[in-house]
């Protein structure tokens, strides 16, 4: 089983879309797979037509257990389980900060799940906090949607240091890059400078098109959707290169 | 987990009913239809139900299942050419090999054929979101085109019992209870047939007070209806275990009749006995072939390569045999007067035989179990004890002829005796006869071999060829006869090492 985690500091680069598309293209390929909303906000819960889990608050979130499994729900697609969000998930922090191994217990809860699973996908809210470094110790690959933007540069060469300073592995962060919009030159001088990076880019990217944003009318993946969309085509692309590094073994 | 509730709905009409109300509480989106044919295979003793399992043919496709959760043990496809297929008539796979260990010998017979109309919808709910999925299917009989069953199975997804709760009352509200019995069990019963243990390996419940002539009738009348329902496996020619079955049962009941003389009045033992002899007389023939041909890989893996081509003509021999005497026992069996013999004898086995004034009519049937065992048992141990590396071979026939009779007395009796201890014996004299029977099937082979090749004319063709092939293979078999020989004191010693005879004492 392995975790991939939907995960950067910025708030609004596709990190939920490309949760969603990525947890239904890993069960199209026969494999259980349970998404986690972690956010708050419950956009992967709503594009999944599910209502917020209202008895999962965050401190029986993190007790882990039968509270968690009695709050996962079947999607409408074969092999696909979501865990749906609860608002008081903006407080884990707080709940974290009075636990014990309070860096580890998202891994810890999260373990039980693994003979059930061969994926677990979390969409992760934006912010470095403590609920973050719960991420980065449960995840075996950190997904890290970058916009082609200098801010966005900025907060991901934040994370990066952040895992120099804290002794993290940076062998699991693969950043991709996200709402490409390649008419714009910023956008293409950005992409090109990629060298630049200590950390390698996977090579597909997320093209920014409205497509994407009808998935919160539909409230369906956009490989469904809208299959010959050119971001479902980068959803897929994605989804081959992040298996390729399970099968390969580099995660 | 999901949750899949199974209903028997007692018709069309209530389906409808419970359609038509669920649309206005959840939506219900109708997704697919499917209809196909379906056909249930097992052998004619159940073998497959017996290990818990079903065999369905549908879509070209040959399907092992598991009764408890449906779970697909083995498939493959097949093109279901053969009525009565073996697992040799299977494509070479998981399938054949888990048949061939589960069904050994016996054939396949087709038991129903049936054709589902499956329509499938999606429950919904407010978010329009699935809560579930149901499957509402018909069961017609293909033959008769009779509705067997209506099902609706409710697949509710994991974490919306509760939203589904409505559609569950909807359904229960018009009188249809949730039920768990197997489609093929509800087909089964349609047709009137009931899986169940074979009746040859069910032994007769016998109270230890009950008369001895009424006990007896009993033993007759199961062994004259095995009789009776292996015949039509006989003359379809399905497979061979109906012509074994049977005969074991004519067997059984000489055995029976020859050591009761004096529990049935003189003239049934008289006319029973003539009767049994003429069944057993009559099939004698055709069951040698059965065996050979059974044995014809065993015979083929005797021999190196080189000689194969010799062995070729004995087996078309015994295949041309067979089939003459296949045609005389079908004369036999199809004859008014034979068919009026076995329902004559299950006629008077049905009631209480009239007993003659003898004393040993009206003794309880555990006495005189008890006293003809204890003797066999006795017989068995003198005659064993005697047996070193010197004695001729007569006297271990001898031997096996009399471990048998005990064998189908205590077989007969068991439900007299305590379970464990009887069974514990049975399971002792079987071993002792295993290896008895081993040593005179080997000698009966070889002799037979020996009759054939002393038939064929010097100026057979191939007169060498088989000479050396028959002889080669007589050469092994007498290797194997000494080994089984040599086995005997052995074996011997194990029989003796627990004494049962305080179980039979009074």
């Amino acid at each position: 089983m392995k975790t991939i985690a939907l995960y950067s500091i910025k708030g609004g680069v596709g990190k939920t879309a490309t949760a969603v598309n990525l947890a239904y293209l890993a069960a199209l390929s026969g494999a259980p797979t349970l998404l986690c909303d972690l956010d708050p906000q419950g956009s992967a819960t709503f594009y999944y037509r599910m209502r917020p889990a209202k008895k999962l608050t965050s401190g029986k979130l993190l007790r882990g257990g039968k509270q968690i499994e009695k709050n996962i729900k079947e999607s409408d697609y074969k092999n696909l389980d979501v865990l749906p969000a609860n608002i008081s998930y903006r407080k884990m922090d707080l709940f974290l900060h009075s636990m014990k191994k309070s860096k580890t217990r998202l891994g810890k809860i999260i373990k039980p799940f693994r003979k059930e699973y061969d994926y677990i996908i979390l969409d992760c809210p934006p912010n470095i906090t403590l609920v973050s470094e719960n991420i980065f110790h449960a995840a075996d690959l950190l997904l890290v949607p970058v916009i082609p933007t200098t801010l966005s540069q900025l907060t991901f060469h934040k994370l990066v240091k952040f895992f120099k300073k804290n002794n993290l592995k940076p062998d699991i962060i693969h950043p991709f890059f996200s709402m490409v919009e390649s008419r714009k030159k910023l956008h293409r001088n950005v992409m090109a400078s990629i060298e630049k990076y200590n950390i390698p880019f996977l090579s597909t990217f997320i093209p920014y098109l409205a497509d994407v944003e009808t998935m919160g009318i539909h409230r369906k993946p956009l490989i469904l959707l809208k299959p010959k969309s050119p971001a479902s085509a980068a959803f897929t692309n994605l989804w081959r290169e992040v298996k390729e590094l399970v099968d390969e073994g580099k995660v | 987990m999901a949750t899949v509730i199974k209903y028997n709905v007692s018709n069309n009409r209530v389906a409808s009913k419970i359609l038509k109300e669920i649309q206005p509480v959840s939506t219900l989106i109708p997704e697919s239809r499917k209809s196909c044919r379906i056909s249930y295979y097992d052998t004619f003793d159940w073998r497959l139900f017996e290990h818990g399992y079903y065999l369905m043919y549908k879509m070209r496709t040959l399907q092992l299942r598991q009764f408890k959760d449906e779970k697909i043990i083995a498939e493959a496809e097949y093109k279901a050419d053969t009525q009565n297929p073996f697992w040799q008539n299977i494509p070479p796979g998981k399938l054949a090999k888990v048949l061939k260990r589960l069904i050994t010998i016996r054939a396949l017979i087709k038991l129903v054929e049936i054709q589902t109309a499956s329509k499938y919808y999606r429950i919904l709910n407010n978010d329009k979101k699935t809560i579930a999925r149901l499957d509402s299917s018909v069961y017609k009989n293909i033959k008769d085109k009779t509705d067997i069953a209506h099902l609706f199975i409710l697949d509710i997804l994991r974490g919306y019992k509760n939203e589904a709760r409505k559609v569950i009352s909807i359904i229960e509200k018009q009188n249809v209870k949730p039920h768990n019995r197997h489609i093929l069990i509800q087909v089964l019963d349609s047709i009137g047939k009931t899986p169940a243990l074979y009746i040859s390996k069910q032994s007769i419940i016998l109270q230890p007070h009950l008369p001895a002539t009424s006990a007896i009738g009993k033993i007759l009348e199961q062994l004259f209806d095995i009789m009776a329902i292996n015949c039509e496996g006989i003359i379809a020619d399905i497979d061979t275990e109906f012509l074994h079955d049977f005969r074991v049962a004519i067997r059984r009941g000489r055995s029976i009749v020859g050591q009761m003389k004096n529990v049935l009045p003189p003239q049934i033992t008289q006319k029973l006995k003539s009767d049994l002899t003429f069944f057993g007389k009559a099939t004698n023939r055709l069951r040698d072939m059965d065996v050979y041909l059974l044995k014809k890989d065993q015979y083929f893996s005797r021999l190196p390569k080189d000689l194969w081509d010799g062995l070729l003509p004995f087996f078309d021999y015994v295949s041309c045999e067979r089939q003459k005497e296949k045609k005389k026992i079908d004369k036999v069996l199809t004859d008014r007067e034979t068919l009026d013999k076995i329902t004559y004898w299950k006629k008077v086995f049905t009631h209480p035989v009239e007993s003659n004034t003898r004393q040993a009519v009206n003794r309880p049937i555990l006495a005189i179990a008890q006293k003809k065992i204890l003797k066999k048992y006795n017989q068995v141990i003198q005659l064993g004890d005697q047996i070193d590396k010197q004695t001729p071979d007569t006297k271990l026939h001898n031997l096996r002829i009399v471990c048998k009779k005990l064998r189908y007395l205590l077989e007969f009796f068991q439900s007299l005796f305590p379970a464990q201890k009887i069974n514990r014996f049975i399971k002792q004299v079987k071993f002792l006869q295993d290896n008895l029977g081993d040593f005179n099937d080997l000698h009966v082979q070889q002799l037979k071999l020996r009759e054939y090749l002393d038939n064929i004319s010097e100026n057979h063709e191939q007169y060498i060829r088989i000479s050396a092939a028959i002889g080669g293979l007589i050469t092994h078999l007498h290797q194997e006869q000494l080994k089984a020989r040599n086995n005997f004191g052995q074996t011997w010693r194990l029989f003796k090492k627990t004494d049962f005879r305080a179980l039979f004492k009074k």
